[in-house]
C-alpha cells in the first residue's frame, strides 16, 4: 500500500469560487452568498470537494489529453461509461453504475482512489468576506440593485491518492470493489442484456489489447499506464483552473504553497493546523509540521518531504521552512524546499518510481 | 486499552430516514460508521462480534450546508440538493491494544463519512479509564434501555458488504447523545449506573461489548 498525500494553499485574493445562491432569508432576496461553514460565532468560506474534483478532472482533459468518460442516459439514469480500462477518469475518480433488469442486478461501483477535502478558508468571514453592492443598469430604465458576496482569503485543501488502486480493478462482491463484471457473469448474462454483454466483452477485449494482466478477481493495467495516470493526477495541480465568477475575479487557483509526501498508510498528516490564523494573519507552524512528520516517520516512504512555495506568497515563511528542513534532515527525512512547480515535478517522479 | 484520536476538517453521517431533498447529518457517527473506520484501518470488513469491546466519543466544532448536484432517479435533468456537513471534528476510539498496529498503518484512507471527509490519526496512546457512577456521557449513541433522554433513532449497527449496494445487516434503536457543551446538558446526560470515565476528556464512555446482535 502506498498513498500520495498532500496539502495545498490557494491564494484566493479576490474570489467567489463556489456560491450558495440567493439568500432567501433577506426581505429583498437579492443577496447571493458564498458557501460557508460555521464554527461558534464565526463562519469560514469554502469550496465544495466536488467542485475541486470537477476542476481537477477538467484540467486533466485539457492539459494531459485525458479522454474523459462520456455520460450516458439510460432508463432515466445518468452515469459515466464505468469503463476504467479505456477512460482514465473512471479509473481515478471512481463511479457507480446501477443496472437492474428483471432479476439481474449488474451494478458496478468503484471507490475513487483520489480523495480530496473541500477548500476551506483560513480566515473567518468577518475578515475575509465582503458583500458587494451592484446595480444592473444600462442608460435606459431603472437600475436593479443586487448584492453578491466575495472573499479575500487563503484556502486550504488536502488530498490522498491510493497508488495501489490506480490502474487496478477488482471484481470482488463488495460495495466499491466490484469495479467490473467477471468473465463468468458476462457469459451468463441473459439475451435481454445482450447490449451489456457485448459492452463488457469489448471492455475485456480492450484490456487484452492494452496488455493488461487479467485474472478472475483483478485486472492490472500495464505499469506504464498506471504510472502515467497517477503522476499526471499530481502534475495537473500545476495547471488546475476553474471556479465560479472567473470573469469578474480571475482567480488563479493553482497552489501557491504545497506539501507532498508518500505514506504506507491511509492517513493524511496534513489534516491539522500546520497553517493557521492568528489575529487576521496567516501563519505557518514549523513545529506542527515537524512533529506530524516525525510521528509518521515509520510509514513515510520514501523518507522525503516536498515543500513548494511561490516566491511572492507569504515571504515571511522562509525561515520557518528552513527550520523544517534542518530539523527533519537531522531526523533522517530528506526535505526539498523549492518552487511549487518543481515540488510537483519531483514528487511526480517519486510516484513514477513506485510502479517500477 | 488504547485510545486513538482521529481528526478531520469535515464529517458527515447519513440520517437514515432522509432519502431525498435535504440531507442532514447525524450529530455523532452511528456504529456502522465505526465499523467502516475499523474496516478501513484493518483492510478488511470487521464485524463487531470479533471485537471484545469498543467505545467512542465524537466532537464537532461547527456545521455548514453544502450544495450538491445530483442525478436523481426518474429524472434526466439534474437536481441540486442541500447537504449538511460537520466542521472541525475529533473522534476518540477506545479499543483493545491489538488495534494499535492497524491505526499506525491504515490499509485504506481513513474517512469520517464520505470520500471528502479525509481524516488523520493524531495520537495513539494507552489509557486507563476508571469506573464511576453518575457521570455525563455524550458524543456517542447509547442503547435506549440506558434511560438517558435524547433523540431516539433506528440506526445501522453493521452493514453487509457482499450485496451491491451494501445493505444494513443489523438496525437497532439508539439514543443519540451529542457531546455535552454546557452544565445543563451535562446534567441531562448524566448516567446513574456505572461507566468508565475518561478523565482527560471529562466524559463517560459507553462501551459496547460482544456487540453482534446484542445491542
Amino acid at each position: 500500500m502506498r498513498f500520495a498525500a498532500g496539502m495545498i494553499l490557494v491564494d484566493a485574493s479576490h474570489s467567489a469560487l463556489n456560491m450558495l445562491g440567493i439568500d432567501e432569508t433577506t426581505p429583498e432576496r437579492t443577496v447571493t452568498r458564498v458557501k460557508k461553514l460555521r464554527k461558534g460565532s464565526l463562519s469560514y468560506p469554502y469550496v465544495s470537494p466536488q467542485a475541486w474534483r470537477y476542476w481537477w478532472r477538467k484540467t486533466l482533459a485539457e492539459h494531459f489529453e485525458w479522454n474523459l468518460s462520456p455520460m450516458f442516459r439510460e432508463e432515466k439514469q445518468v452515469f459515466t461509461a464505468a469503463n476504467p480500462i479505456e477512460y482514465p477518469d473512471d479509473d481515478v475518480f471512481g463511479y457507480m453504475r446501477a443496472i437492474k433488469k428483471g432479476n439481474v442486478n449488474i451494478t458496478v461501483t468503484r471507490m475513487s482512489p483520489l480523495k480530496n477535502s473541500p477548500l476551506i478558508s483560513l480566515l473567518p468571514d468577518r475578515s475575509s468576506v465582503t458583500p458587494d453592492e451592484g446595480y444592473a443598469s444600462r442608460h435606459e430604465g431603472d437600475p436593479v440593485p443586487y448584492t453578491q458576496e466575495f472573499y479575500s482569503t487563503v484556502l486550504k485543501g488536502v488530498f490522498s491518492l491510493d497508488l495501489d488502486f490506480v490502474g487496478r480493478f477488482t471484481i470482488i462482491d463488495k460495495a466499491g470493489f466490484k469495479n467490473l463484471l467477471s468473465k463468468d457473469e458476462i457469459s451468463k448474462l441473459p439475451k435481454s442484456l445482450s447490449d451489456v454483454k457485448s459492452e463488457y466483452e469489448s471492455i475485456l477485449q480492450k484490456a487484452r489489447e492494452m496488455n493488461a494482466q487479467i485474472d478472475d478477481r483483478e485486472i492490472f493495467m500495464p505499469k506504464e499506464i498506471r504510472k502515467k495516470r497517477a503522476s499526471e493526477v499530481i502534475k495537473a495541480l500545476r495547471y488546475i483552473f476553474g471556479g465560479a465568477k472567473q470573469t469578474q475575479y480571475l482567480t488563479d487557483i493553482t497552489p501557491k504553497f504545497i506539501i507532498l509526501a508518500m505514506f504506507d498508510g491511509g492517513i493524511n498528516p496534513f489534516v491539522s493546523d500546520i497553517v493557521y490564523e492568528d489575529r487576521g494573519e496567516i501563519r505557518f507552524d514549523s513545529e506542527a509540521l515537524i512533529s506530524r512528520i516525525l510521528e509518521f516517520k515509520e510509514i513515510i516512504n520514501p523518507r522525503k518531504l516536498f515543500i513548494g512555495k511561490d516566491k511572492g506568497f507569504m515571504r515571511g515563511w522562509k525561515d520557518e521552512l528552513e527550520k523544517v528542513k534542518d530539523s527533519l534532515t537531522e531526523n533522517g527525512v530528506e526535505v526539498a524546499v523549492t518552487t511549487v512547480g518543481d515540488a510537483i515535478v519531483k514528487f511526480a517522479e517519486e510516484i513514477e518510481a513506485y510502479y517500477d | 486499552m488504547m485510545r486513538v484520536k482521529i481528526k478531520s476538517w469535515t464529517a458527515s453521517f447519513r440520517y437514515p430516514t432522509f432519502q431525498s431533498g435535504y440531507q442532514p447529518t447525524l450529530p455523532v457517527p452511528p456504529l456502522s460508521t465505526i465499523q467502516g473506520i475499523l474496516s478501513a484501518a484493518r483492510g478488511e470488513i470487521v464485524s463487531f462480534k470479533e471485537i471484545p469491546f469498543v467505545g467512542y466519543v465524537f466532537m464537532s466544532e461547527g456545521k455548514g450546508i453544502d450544495l450538491e448536484r445530483i442525478y436523481a432517479l426518474g429524472k434526466t435533468e439534474t437536481d441540486v440538493m442541500r447537504r449538511e456537513v460537520l466542521f472541525d471534528n475529533t473522534l476518540y476510539l477506545y479499543l483493545p491494544d491489538e488495534w494499535k498496529k492497524y491505526f499506525k498503518k491504515p490499509r485504506f484512507q481513513l474517512l469520517l463519512g464520505r470520500s471528502s471527509d479525509i481524516a488523520t490519526v493524531e495520537k495513539i496512546e494507552n489509557v486507563e479509564l476508571e469506573e464511576r457512577v453518575n457521570i455525563p456521557v455524550g458524543g456517542t449513541i447509547v442503547p435506549v434501555v440506558s434511560g438517558l433522554p435524547g433523540l431516539v433513532h433506528a440506526l445501522p449497527v453493521e452493514f453487509d458488504y457482499p450485496t451491491i449496494p451494501r445493505r444494513a445487516k443489523t438496525v437497532k434503536p439508539f439514543t443519540i447523545l451529542p457531546f455535552p457543551r454546557n452544565a445543563a446538558q451535562r446534567r441531562r446526560q448524566t448516567y446513574s449506573g456505572k461507566l468508565l470515565y475518561d478523565l482527560e476528556i471529562d466524559i463517560g464512555v459507553w462501551f459496547y461489548e460482544g456487540l453482534h446482535g446484542e445491542v
